[in-house]
Parts: structure tokens; C-alpha cells; sequence
């Protein structure tokens, strides 16, 4: 095997193998972009374009929880899609353990299917109401063969559904006589029913409450300890993304803008957005007001007219004519910790509740 | 807590007492709010907390009197300048709802008409109520006047205002009506002061636009102002940031606040999100299973929790400033609402119950000045 020769994080250099390096990352995404097009005149020519993914490379090493966050628009949720193959990138390429599966279909694409699944925001839709929950496990299993017999999918399905906290008694049950909670973990069941290795978990707390949340993120870190999962987290929580994650890649307007370690995210933030952000969280400690400090202004822009140069520079305090005029830099500030701003503001003088 | 005395002596907006209802389902009977007692006086952001089905939505509903057919309020008095509102009659309560209270829900565009302009909907409550708004709208005039006067150094316009001045003054003084090319015209005024006091981004302009034409946290400024420039006792606000992104639900926020000082309103700000309770409001009271089991001074809820679910919901929140390595949930799921536990409704959720819990419902007690609790934990 070839041998390549790179930096450990310690900064020392040391051999592997390529197949080693390859094996680093499970899932990655090399600058993608997904366009919606807006079809309009006479002709129904294109006349305009969504930009909800403009240009993102992301990669998720294996094991660990990459927190993808951004307000409502960022296209999280688009790139998310894009990286299940549930969606086709306009450009760009998708890589799953090291295989570039962008131009897979068929047969080809289903084996890789079965390696990365999806949890919803509300499993109130994503549940079939007329399904039982036996069914809602079995399925999956079946169309991967997975299990070579009814009895050993029904064995697989009592054994899944008590790894998720429910037993055996509900498997005969229909979604609608389940709390929200008990739903989504159902959904999550149906998402480890066929052993995948890398799962998608799309605002899956958003529509729960505090105290039943705070269970499901407890669950999903245990699921993933024992079963040695690989999660991508979205959500526009900034506390849940805190708890979950190990790194952390903000979006804004279609790009990631800032992508590092969670604690370096949290701690000293780059990029005036994810500062803006940070200190934009409702912190539950009243004595930690925030009385007197500014907010960031206005609202997102349209994807559809995206700024020129920096999008965020509509919306930032420090913003310049150089921001309006050129695209920012992808800088790597330190190792792993790459921000795109052309400069480098220190917030540590700003107040913050952080 | 040495704040007690003063709050006292503070007016009192709205107070609740032993109030139950009930919804009729088919599924039963869904005994939804089970005796809230509750006080709010001007000028106080009082937030109402917990999670869904607490009935903390129900509780606003019912002191507008906006609830739903089905239900039914068993008991309680909902008292507002001295007069009960769940005994008044429809045309009283109407009024009420015009003059004394007013709601912001979370989601703007189900409130907001799609066909009118923002401005036709604010001023559409003084023109349609002309004869009670007159006296009003004539004296808002007249303050905009006397700040303008202030301002003024052109000597045209300020014989121009003084001019209006006095016009209004002869109509105040004059018992008969206004005509409805004025009221429009001082209404309009009106809405405009308020836009600017939401602080929108070119308020004539918002005027005359459509919902549709604004954004999410424009439209919930626009409720706001909409709601306030009646001047209401007590400002019932409904999850009102729970559709909004963090950025501009931190703006919402900060406005709410400021708000708090401009305005003589009570705010009840209801909301699931403690970060929001913490950050915002003065009061909490924190409810469960249609009870109120805690409630008191912010900074002495969030420092000393008592009661066990308010305990439980603190440890299951993440938190954005520190790291916690695992939460701690709350276990089990909120109890169905048909056959509620019986004694205290979080017995069979509660880690320290003991055997009186299921027996009778726990009583909220002063525990400490200012700090009420319904737990037997605690006496009662």
C-alpha cells in the first residue's frame, strides 16, 4: 500500500497507509452545492435559483457526532439530504468510506443505503399511522435482507425495540397510541434496524419536550457508544448541539462559515455569526443577564439574492468594503478550526455570557 | 427576600383564583387546568412555564375568555379592575378584550388578516370603536403634538401644530363624536407611534404593507404594536418566539423588555424555554399538569428550585455555557389529562413521593417570602 506521510495532532509526523487515512473519515462531502432553480416566464426558463447549499466540504470521521448548526434557511437540512443521496447535489461530490457515491443508483446505491439511515424531526409524520411497530422494524430488515427469516426478524425487532427503552408489548401497537416521545423512539428503532453505521439525525428533539428531550439525547448517546455510530446532529439548538457533539460546523446562508471542535466553537468563536449566535442563546441563569448587549440586526437574507462577498456582511457589525467586495478566505486559525472571514476579530473583549 | 414589600405595594393587573376547566372530548373529559392561582401586577414580566399540555396556554385562554367551545370553566374568578370576567356577559367580555387585555400568539400569519394591510388592522380597532376610543385618540394626538412642539424649531410648523392643537382641544371638550375621516386620520397616527415603538424599520411604510410582505419577527413586531396601543392592563404573550430563529427571537426578546418599561401593562410571557424565563421576566411560575407547583422571584427559582419537577426540568435542560456529561430527565412522560393521577399529579413521576402524595393534592404554600410551593415536601 502506498504510504503517505501526514501530521498527528500532537504536530509529529508519523506513517499510515492510505487505506488507514481513508478510513478516518466515513462520510464527506466535497464542495457541494444544491441549487433549486425557480422556473418562471413564458417558456418556464430558469430564472433564478435557490442557493440552499453554495459550496461545502464537510467530513465526519468515524464515531464521532458532527452538530450541524444554523437558523432556519442556512440549508442544514439541504446538505443533510444532499449527503443521504436522498437528494442530488448540483455539483459536487459525496463520498461514504471512502467510495464516491454521487453518480450511484440502483442496486449499487441500496447497499450504501443500508450504511447510513435518517431520523426526523417529527415522528409524527414520519411514522405510518397505519403501520404497526413490528412492521415499522420488520420492513426495513426485510427490503435489505437482513434477516433471513420472519422469526429472526421478529427476534431482531424484540431485542431493538427494549435497546430503545420500550418492550415487547408495544411492538403490536400503532403509532397514534404513542406520546411524542415513544414515537421517536420508535423512529429511532427503525433507523438501527438495519445496522448502519452512520445516521443522519435531523432536529430529532425539536418537538419534544424538555424533560422527555433530555431522554432521547441521553438514548442516542448510549446507542452510539454500543454500537459504534457515526452521527451528523442538526439543529438549531445551540445547547443540544453543546451536549451532542464532538465537533461542531455552523451554517450560514448556504455555506459553512466556521467548523472546528466543539469546545473551541463554544469557547473562542471566529466568525462574528457564530458569535452573534453564541451569545444570541437565552441563557437559564438569571443572573447571567445579558441587560445591556447588543443583538445581531435584521433577519437572513434570501437565498435566492445571496450578497455579494461575505453573505453574512448585510447582518455584521465589523463588516467593510473589502466584504462587499471579495469573497472571505477559508483560514485555518488553528489546527482543525477553520473559519471564513477576512479578518480576525478578538471577542474576548466583548461582554458575553459565555 | 426583601422584595416582597415592594411588590405588594405595586398595583395589581390581573389576579386568578382556584380556577378549573375542563375540556368535553369524546375521549372524556379532559380536566385540563385543576385551580391556578395567579397575581400579576403592572408593569411585571411574570412567565409562565412548562411543557406541553401543562395548560399554561389554557390559563391565557381563559382569562381572555377565548376558550374553546368545548370547554368548560368549573370554577374560579378572573379578576381585572375589580370585575370577574368569567361573569360578565359576552358583549362585556368583548369589550374587555378590546380595552383591557391583549394576545400575541406564536404564529403571526394565523392572527394577522392576509387581505388587509398592517395599518388597516391596527387602526381598524379605533375606527370600528369610535365613540370609546375618542377621548383617547384625541390625547395621544395631543401628547404627539406636545412632543413635537419640543422638537419643532421651524416656526411655520410649530403654528401648524399649535393650529391642531387647539382644534383638538374645542373637539375634546365637545361632547359630540368625531367624524370618521379624523378618527382615521388620528388612529392612523397612532398605529404609526406604536409601529416606531416596536421599533420597525420604516413604520409609514410598514403602514401600508401586507403580512405577507413582512418577516417572521417583523410580523411579531407588528402583533405587538398591535396589541399595545390599546393600552391593555395585562399583555398575554404566547410562546411568541418559538417560530422565530435565536438571532431574531433575542431581538423579540430585548424589545419585550424594553417594552416592560415603556408601557403600564403586566406582560405574562408563556413560554417552555426556562433560558427565556431566565433572561427576560421578573416572576415564574411554573406549572405542571394543570397546577401551578412553584412560584417566585426569578433569581430565587432558578438559585433554589423546591418542588421536584421544577428541580427535574432544570437538570434535563442542556445548558449553552456549560458542559454537563449527562442530563438527567424527568422520567416517564406527562400524564393523560382524562385520568389524571390522583393527590399530587406529578406523584407518580417524583423521585422523593411518599406515601400522602397520592392521597390529596398538595396546597401552594408560602415556603419562604415570595417563594410559593405545592409539595408536601415542604409542609401544606
Amino acid at each position: 500500500m502506498l504510504s503517505v506521510r501526514r501530521l498527528n495532532f500532537l504536530g509529529t509526523i508519523t506513517d499510515s497507509t492510505l487505506g488507514e487515512l481513508e478510513s478516518i473519515n466515513l462520510v464527506e462531502a466535497r464542495n457541494v452545492f444544491k441549487w433549486f432553480p425557480i422556473k418562471g416566464g413564458l417558456f418556464g426558463r430558469t430564472i433564478a435559483n435557490v442557493r440552499a447549499v453554495d459550496g461545502v466540504s464537510i467530513s465526519i470521521r468515524k464515531g464521532e457526532t458532527m452538530g450541524l448548526v444554523g437558523e432556519s434557511g442556512s440549508g442544514k437540512t439541504t446538505l443533510g439530504r444532499t449527503i443521504m443521496r436522498l437528494i442530488d447535489p448540483t455539483k459536487g461530490e459525496i463520498f461514504f468510506d471512502g467510495v464516491n457515491i454521487t453518480r450511484l443508483s440502483g442496486r449499487s446505491l441500496k447497499r450504501y443505503r443500508r450504511r447510513m439511515q435518517m431520523v426526523f424531526q417529527d415522528p409524527y409524520a414520519s411514522l405510518d399511522p397505519r403501520q404497526t411497530v413490528r412492521s415499522a422494524l420488520t420492513e426495513p430488515m426485510k427490503i435489505h435482507h437482513i434477516a433471513s427469516s420472519k422469526k429472526e426478524a421478529d427476534e431482531a425487532a424484540a431485542k431493538l425495540i427494549e435497546t430503545v427503552g420500550l418492550n415487547q408489548d408495544h411492538l403490536e401497537r400503532f403509532p397514534h397510541e404513542f406520546s411524542g416521545g415513544q414515537r421517536q423512539r420508535i423512529a429511532i428503532a427503525r433507523a438501527l434496524a438495519v445496522n448502519p453505521e452512520f445516521v443522519l439525525l435531523d432536529e430529532p428533539t425539536s418537538s419534544l419536550d424538555v424533560s422527555v428531550q433530555a431522554q432521547i439525547l441521553n438514548l442516542l448517546k448510549q446507542l452510539q457508544r454500543r454500537f459504534n455510530l457515526t452521527y451528523l446532529f442538526i439543529s438549531h439548538n445551540l445547547s443540544v448541539i453543546r451536549h451532542m457533539c464532538d465537533r461542531v460546523a455552523v451554517m450560514y446562508l448556504g455555506r459553512i462559515v466556521e467548523i472546528g471542535n466543539m469546545k473551541a466553537i463554544y469557547e473562542s468563536p471566529k466568525h462574528p455569526y457564530t458569535f452573534a449566535l453564541l451569545s444570541a442563546v437565552p441563557n437559564p441563569d438569571p443572573t447571567k443577564r445579558k441587560e445591556h448587549e447588543p443583538v445581531l440586526e435584521g433577519e437572513v437574507p434570501s437565498p435566492i439574492d445571496i450578497p455579494s462577498g461575505c453573505r453574512f456582511r448585510t447582518r455584521c457589525p465589523y463588516n467593510t468594503e473589502k466584504c462587499a467586495r471579495e469573497f472571505p478566505p477559508l483560514v485555518e486559525i488553528e489546527p482543525g478550526h477553520w473559519v471564513e472571514c477576512h479578518y480576525d476579530i478578538d471577542f474576548s473583549s466583548a461582554r458575553r455570557s459565555f | 427576600m426583601n422584595s416582597t414589600p415592594q411588590l405588594t405595594k405595586k398595583n395589581v393587573a390581573l389576579e386568578v383564583r382556584n380556577l378549573r376547566v375542563v375540556f368535553h372530548t369524546y375521549a372524556g373529559v379532559v380536566k385540563a387546568i385543576d385551580g391556578v392561582n395567579l397575581t400579576v401586577h403592572s408593569k411585571e414580566l411574570l412567565g409562565l412555564v412548562g411543557e406541553s399540555g401543562s395548560g399554561k396556554s389554557v390559563t391565557a385562554l381563559a382569562i381572555a375568555g377565548l376558550l374553546p367551545e368545548n370547554a368548560e370553566v368549573l370554577e374560579g374568578e378572573v379578576l381585572l379592575r375589580g370585575k370577574d370576567l368569567l361573569k360578565q356577559s359576552k358583549k362585556e367580555l368583548r369589550m374587555a378584550r378590546l380595552t383591557d387585555i391583549a394576545l400575541v400568539f406564536q404564529d403571526p400569519m394565523t392572527y394577522l388578516n392576509p387581505v388587509m394591510t398592517i395599518g388597516t388592522q391596527i387602526t381598524e380597532i379605533f375606527t370600528g370603536n369610535l365613540k370609546i376610543y375618542k377621548d383617547e385618540l384625541i390625547q395621544s394626538r395631543l401628547d404627539q403634538i406636545e412632543n413635537e412642539l419640543r422638537q419643532e424649531t421651524d416656526p411655520k410648523k410649530i403654528s401648524k401644530l399649535n393650529e391642531e392643537k387647539t382644534k383638538l382641544e374645542i373637539k375634546k371638550q365637545n361632547s359630540s363624536g368625531i367624524s370618521k375621516k379624523e378618527g382615521k386620520r388620528l388612529a392612523k397616527l397612532l398605529a404609526i407611534e406604536y409601529l416606531k415603538l416596536v421599533k420597525l424599520p420604516e413604520p409609514e411604510r410598514v403602514f401600508k404593507m401586507y403580512p405577507f410582505e413582512l418577516s417572521g419577527g417583523m410580523r411579531q413586531r407588528a402583533m405587538i404594536a398591535m396589541a399595545l396601543v390599546r393600552r391593555p392592563a395585562v399583555l398575554l404573550a404566547d410562546e411568541i418566539t418559538t417560530a422565530l430563529d435565536v438571532t431574531v427571537q433575542a431581538q423579540i426578546l430585548k424589545l419585550i423588555k424594553e417594552l416592560r418599561d415603556k408601557v403600564d401593562a403586566a406582560i405574562i410571557l408563556i413560554t417552555h424555554d426556562l433560558g427565556i424565563v431566565a433572561e427576560t421576566c421578573d416572576r415564574v411560575a411554573v406549572m405542571y399538569a394543570g397546577n401551578i407547583v412553584e412560584e417566585g422571584d426569578v433569581i430565587e427559582i432558578f438559585k433554589n428550585p423546591l418542588h421536584p419537577y421544577t428541580v427535574g426540568l432544570f437538570g434535563a435542560v442542556p445548558r449553552p455555557d456549560i458542559e454537563k456529561e449527562n442530563l438527567e430527565p424527568v422520567p416517564g412522560s406527562v400524564p393523560d389529562l382524562i385520568n389524571p393521577p390522583s393527590g399530587c399529579r406529578f406523584h407518580p413521576r417524583c423521585p422523593k413521593a411518599f406515601e400522602r402524595c397520592p392521597k390529596s393534592k398538595p396546597p401552594l404554600i408560602e415556603y419562604e417570602p415570595g417563594h410559593k410551593v405545592a409539595c408536601f415536601l415542604y409542609g401544606g
